[in-house]
C-alpha cells in the first residue's frame, strides 16, 4: 500500500457563513503571498464545483480561491446586487464583508482581487466590477445572459443609467482589463434567457450576441470619454451554456489563466 | 486430482460440449469478469476450492434465495435443477447467513443472489433455509489451472485515486449505507461533479452498483472487479489492494469525487480494519456515518472519534424520523442529513467538502 498514492494538492474546503449577511463559500490555496479569484456561480449554484475546478488547475497552484455562494433566500437576485424581499442583503455587499472576514483569518489580500463569473456569475461580476472598480483588479465575464451596458441613457440594470440620463458608476470600471468569454454554440434561448423588450432591443436574443454588444457598447463609451481600455472578446469553440463542458471542452480555465492569472 | 469426463466425447468435443452447457447455464453477477471462453474442462474431487473458484452448479432445493441475479442485473427465477455458474465465498449477514468456503467440492448453499456458494454455519432465525447446490465442478482453463475470480480482477493503480474520497460507513447491515451512497452520489453529480462509486467491501450482488448507476455515478465498481465475490475474511493487506484498485478505476475514469461504501457494521473485523487502514494511509477525505437509530448514531461517531475519523455527517434511517434525527445529533454534536438532503446539490457540495469537527459530543 502506498500512501503517495493519497496526495490531492489543496482541494476546496467549505466555509459556513458567519452571520446572515455574510454568504457561505468554497476557499482553497488561501496564502497571504498570492493573489486571490474571486469566482462567482450562476444560477445552478455550483460553487463547489468552480471552486474545485480552480483549484485543481496547474495554472491556479498560486492563486487563493474563493467561491461565494449566494441563495436566492438571503441575498435575492444576485446577479443584479439586488434584493427582493426584507432581510436580504445586496450581493456586492455581502461578498465585500465576505472577504473582509477571510482576509482576517487568512490574512490573503483582498484589497484588489481577480473576480471571475459565469452565467449568472458573470452578471454579478461585471456589475460589481462597474460600483467597485477599485477592488477588482482583472475581470473574466463568462456566459452572461444580459449585461448591464455601458449605456447612461438605459436605466440600470439595463444599463449604467439613473433613469435621467446620468451615470450611476464613473467609469474607471472601464479600465479593468477585462475579458468576456462565450461559447460559439450558447445561441440557445430557452426559458433561462431573459427576453425582456429592453434586453431584446439593445443586446439579442441569446448569449453570443449579447456578449458581442456589450464589448461593442463598453468599447463604444470608452471611445466616448477618452478611456483607452477596451474589453476583448473571446468565444469558445464548439461548447454551449455549460461550465462542465467549457472546461472539460472549450479549454476555458487556460483561457481564463491567460487573462487572470 | 481428476478430469470428470463429461461425455465419450474427447477433445474439442469435449470443450464444445461444456462451452454449450455453461452457455445454457445460468450464469451469476459475480461472474460477470470472468471469460468463460477459458473454460475447457470441468473438474471435481479430490481438490480444496479456493475463495473466487468458479463452479458449475446444480440446484437441489430452493430456499432463501428462489432467485440468481446474472451479469446484466436482472434476477431470474431458480428451479430445482438449473444449473448456474456461481463463484466460491465467504458470507457475513448478521440478518442471513455466515457461510465459509468448503473445504471439499462436496454439497453446499447459494448464500447470497449475486452468485456465492459456501458452506452455511449460522442462519438468523427469520430466513429459511439456504438454497442447496450439488458442485459439479470447478472450471479450468486448457492448462488444468481453476478459473477464479482473481484472475480477472482489474490491476492495482498504486498512485492514482479521485481527488476526493469520500466513505460511507454504517452502524450494522441495512443501516440505509446504500441509501445514503445514492443520495450523495445524485446530489454532487447535480452539483456539476462527475462521480465514481464504489463498493469496496461485502458480498458480490448487482444491486448495490445498479443503485450507484442509477443515481448518477459516471462509473461505479465493486470488489468483485478486484477479484473477489466476498471481502469476509479478506486479509487487510488485500483490502488495501481491493481499495486502491477500485479507486485507481474511479480515477481512469476521471472522476471528480468518489463516494465508496464500507459495508457492514463497525463492528465488523474488516469494515474496522480498512477503516483503520485507509485513515493511517489518508484514503478517505471524510467519512459520513449512516445509522440505525440514535443510539446507533452515538457509538458510531465515538467509535469513529477514537479512531480521529469524526464523520462530517450523520445520515441513514435515523434521518427519517425528525425526533430520531434531534436525539443523534445532541448525542453527536454532528449535524443528521436526511436523504433530500443529500439529493440537493448544495447541500451534497457543502457536506463532502465540510472540515469534520475535531470531537464527537461527550
Amino acid at each position: 500500500m502506498n500512501a503517495m498514492m493519497m496526495s490531492t494538492g489543496s482541494l476546496p474546503t467549505y466555509r459556513a457563513s458567519t452571520t446572515p449577511d455574510v454568504p457561505e463559500c468554497f476557499v482553497a490555496n488561501l496564502r497571504p503571498d498570492q493573489p486571490v479569484l474571486v469566482a462567482i456561480h450562476g444560477i445552478s449554484r455550483n460553487a463547489a464545483e468552480i471552486a474545485m475546478r480552480f483549484a485543481i488547475h496547474p495554472a491556479f497552484r498560486q492563486v487563493s480561491i474563493i467561491a461565494p455562494l449566494f441563495t436566492r433566500e438571503r441575498f435575492g437576485q444576485y446577479q443584479q446586487m439586488r434584493t427582493r424581499k426584507p432581510g436580504q442583503t445586496q450581493s456586492d455587499a455581502a461578498l465585500i464583508r465576505l472577504l473582509e472576514e477571510v482576509a482576517e483569518e487568512h490574512g490573503v489580500p483582498v484589497t484588489r482581487f481577480r473576480l471571475f463569473g459565469f452565467s449568472g456569475g458573470a452578471q454579478m461580476a461585471h456589475r460589481f466590477a462597474m460600483f467597485h472598480p477599485e477592488r477588482v483588479e482583472r475581470l473574466c465575464a463568462v456566459s452572461a445572459g444580459w449585461y448591464s451596458l455601458p449605456r447612461t441613457d438605459l436605466a440600470y440594470p439595463y444599463g449604467i443609467g439613473n433613469g435621467q440620463g446620468d451615470p450611476l458608476v464613473g467609469p474607471d470600471f472601464l479600465d479593468i482589463p477585462t475579458t468576456v468569454i462565450v461559447g460559439n454554440r450558447d445561441t440557445r434561448v430557452d426559458e433561462s434567457v431573459r427576453q425582456d423588450p429592453e434586453i431584446v432591443e439593445h443586446q439579442g436574443r441569446n448569449r453570443l450576441r449579447r456578449a458581442r454588444c456589450y464589448v461593442s457598447a463598453a468599447s463604444a463609451y470608452a471611445d466616448s470619454l477618452g478611456r483607452p481600455g477596451r474589453p476583448q472578446i473571446l468565444t469558445l469553440h464548439g461548447v454551449s451554456h455549460d461550465f462542465t463542458q467549457c472546461v472539460a471542452e472549450g479549454e476555458l480555465l487556460e483561457f481564463v489563466a491567460q487573462n487572470l492569472v | 486430482m481428476t478430469i470428470h469426463d463429461l461425455s465419450t466425447f474427447v477433445g474439442s468435443d469435449r470443450i464444445a460440449r461444456l462451452s454449450a452447457r455453461i452457455a445454457a447455464a445460468k450464469r451469476a453477477f459475480t461472474t460477470r469478469n470472468v471469460d468463460l471462453t477459458r473454460a475447457a474442462r470441468l473438474a471435481r474431487s479430490d481438490r480444496v476450492p479456493r475463495a473466487g473458484d468458479i463452479i458449475l452448479a446444480r440446484v437441489t432445493t430452493i430456499g432463501q434465495h428462489r432467485r440468481i441475479e446474472n451479469i446484466h442485473g436482472r434476477r431470474g427465477d431458480l428451479y430445482v435443477g438449473d444449473e448456474i455458474i456461481v463463484a466460491y465465498g465467504n458470507r457475513y449477514a448478521p440478518d442471513q447467513f455466515e457461510a465459509y468456503v468448503p473445504e471439499d467440492l462436496g454439497p453446499c448453499e447459494l448464500v447470497a443472489g449475486g452468485g456465492v456458494a459456501a458452506r452455511v454455519t449460522a442462519k438468523h432465525a427469520r430466513v429459511r433455509q439456504a438454497t442447496a447446490i450439488e458442485v459439479l465442478g470447478v472450471l479450468q482453463d486448457r492448462t488444468g489451472r481453476t478459473l477464479n475470480l482473481a484472475d480477472f480482477g482489474a490491476d492495482q493503480h498504486p498512485r492514482s485515486r479521485p481527488p476526493r474520497v469520500i466513505a460511507v460507513v454504517g452502524s450494522s447491515m441495512n443501516a440505509g449505507k446504500t441509501t445514503t451512497v445514492a443520495g450523495l452520489v445524485h446530489g454532487l453529480s447535480r452539483s456539476g461533479f462527475k462521480v465514481g462509486a464504489a463498493k469496496l467491501t461485502g458480498t458480490g450482488s448487482g444491486g448495490d452498483l445498479w443503485s450507484m448507476r442509477d443515481a448518477g455515478a459516471a462509473l461505479a465498481v465493486d470488489f468483485t472487479d478486484a477479484g473477489h465475490a466476498s471481502t469476509f475474511g479478506v486479509a487487510t493487506e488485500e483490502l488495501g489492494r481491493i481499495t486502491q484498485t477500485l479507486l485507481g478505476r474511479l480515477a481512469d475514469a476521471d472522476a471528480d469525487i468518489a463516494v465508496v461504501e464500507i459495508a457492514d457494521g463497525l463492528l465488523h473485523g474488516e469494515t474496522a480494519q480498512l477503516l483503520e487502514t485507509g485513515h493511517a494511509h489518508g484514503w478517505f477525505d471524510a467519512v459520513l456515518f449512516a445509522a440505525s437509530d440514535a443510539m446507533g448514531a452515538a457509538f458510531g461517531c465515538q467509535w469513529l472519534a477514537q479512531r480521529g475519523l469524526v464523520p462530517v455527517a450523520v445520515s441513514g434511517l435515523v434521518s427519517a424520523s425528525p425526533l430520531a434525527s434531534r436525539e443523534a445529533e445532541r448525542a453527536t454534536g454532528i449535524a443528521v442529513a436526511t436523504l433530500s438532503e443529500l439529493r440537493d446539490p448544495i447541500s451534497a457540495s457543502r457536506i463532502v467538502f465540510s472540515q469534520p469537527s475535531r470531537q464527537v459530543a461527550a
